[in-house]
């Protein structure tokens, strides 16, 4: 217990919630990403065509 | 042992053998509208080509003295009816141009008859079905051709997607690089039928998802892995892999060379202060695309990055 190897502790991020990560997409348009892309990307976001099943996520 | 297996798991499996074209989307009544007029279009294509020939070689039945050369007119839509869909519909079409030819000849023995010399004579039933058997060979033939050509086709895509899944699995030294790639390709090929491109390009773009950190193959694991902050010199050679994943694919012609631009440049930012400085329109559409999905993905999903480092 006391010895686990120090490598192994690896920290991970813990993901934004996906309306969060849909707001950074939209402030971006323009700026760093294409605006037709993101109007596009917002459609799919907002019919819920982006919720991944758990098991890929 | 487990089984080597291109899928992950079946969900996954399930998740990709679903084509976009399931995934259409209908925004809107217009983008329906226009839908039900590609399908009724699409239905119906073959029958309006076959009828407009029928009904043209028809009418120059009354028109052209020559009545014999009619006869090389009502071949056209079988013809046209192999070269389009193949074997069975060539022979269907063949079959419904004799009974036709047929029920003019009972009908009107003289139709084909003309005046000329190269009239069919008296024995006008032996040449039409001298005409309706050649005309029955040539549409199994040309069908079958037709049909060959298709399967090579098909059997060169599921070759090339399959070598795209293995290459993926190098690619993917850990399992979070694998998912991620995954479903990186699942946000992409969603937004671009959203953005109701061709089937073709949104096939490319799923490649390109897929293979899009080709360049991570050079990479030492130690930097990808390092949960540590990086320093600014593991991050420049963190940085290398987008050029490196161009390096790599240089040689390649066919539709790899499509993607390979979208690969080069999917880090690169709208307004040009990105990696190389390129922006907007200089760089391919899919290559935004892919942009917007893995930044999406970088965000929503866990990942062994430290903390606060730019999802790029």
């Amino acid at each position: 217990m006391s010895t686990m190897p120090l490598s192994v502790t690896v920290l991970t991020r813990k993901g934004s919630p996906p309306f969060e990560a849909k707001e950074f997409i939209e402030k971006g348009a323009g700026k760093e990403f294409d605006p037709k892309v993101v109007e596009a990307f917002l459609a799919a976001f907002r019919r819920g065509e982006l919720d991944v099943p758990n098991v890929v996520v | 042992m487990e089984e080597a297996k291109i899928f992950p798991n079946r969900e996954l499996e399930e998740i990709f053998s679903k084509r976009v074209d399931s995934a259409v989307p209908d925004i809107g009544d217009t983008t329906l509208f226009r839908r039900i007029i590609e399908q009724i279009a699409a239905v119906n294509k073959e029958l309006w080509i076959i009828l407009t020939m029928v009904s043209i070689a028809g009418i120059m039945n009354y028109v052209v003295t020559s009545q014999y050369m009619i006869l090389g007119f009502y071949t056209f839509p079988t013809i046209m009816s192999a070269y389009y869909y193949g074997r069975r519909h060539a022979v269907m079409t063949a079959l419904l141009t004799l009974i036709i030819v047929g029920c003019m000849t009972y009908f009107k023995p003289t139709i084909f008859s003309g005046t000329t010399q190269l009239s069919l004579g008296y024995n006008t039933w032996y040449h039409v079905m001298a005409w309706g058997s050649t005309l029955l060979l040539t549409a199994y033939a040309m069908g079958s051709l037709y049909e060959r050509h298709q399967q090579k086709t098909e059997e060169l895509r599921e070759t090339y997607y399959g070598i795209i899944m293995i290459l993926r699995q190098f690619i993917a030294k850990d399992q979070y690089t694998e998912n991620h790639c995954y479903r990186v390709s699942i946000y992409a090929t969603k937004i671009a039928s959203y953005m109701g491109l061709p089937q073709d390009f949104i096939e490319d773009i799923r490649a390109a998802a897929l293979l899009h950190d080709i360049g991570k193959l050079e990479i030492s694991r130690d930097i990808l892995y390092k949960a540590a902050k990086l320093t600014k010199e593991e991050f420049n050679h963190m940085k290398r892999h987008v050029p490196k994943g161009e390096l790599l694919l240089e040689p390649v012609r066919g539709p790899l060379s499509r993607i390979l631009p979208i690969i080069l440049a999917h880090h690169e930012r709208w307004d040009g202060s990105g990696y190389m400085g390129l922006k907007g329109r200089d760089i391919v559409l899919g290559a935004w695309i892919v942009a917007v999905a893995d930044v999406y993905d970088a965000l929503v999903s866990d990942r062994p990055y430290k903390k606060g480092l730019p999802p790029l």
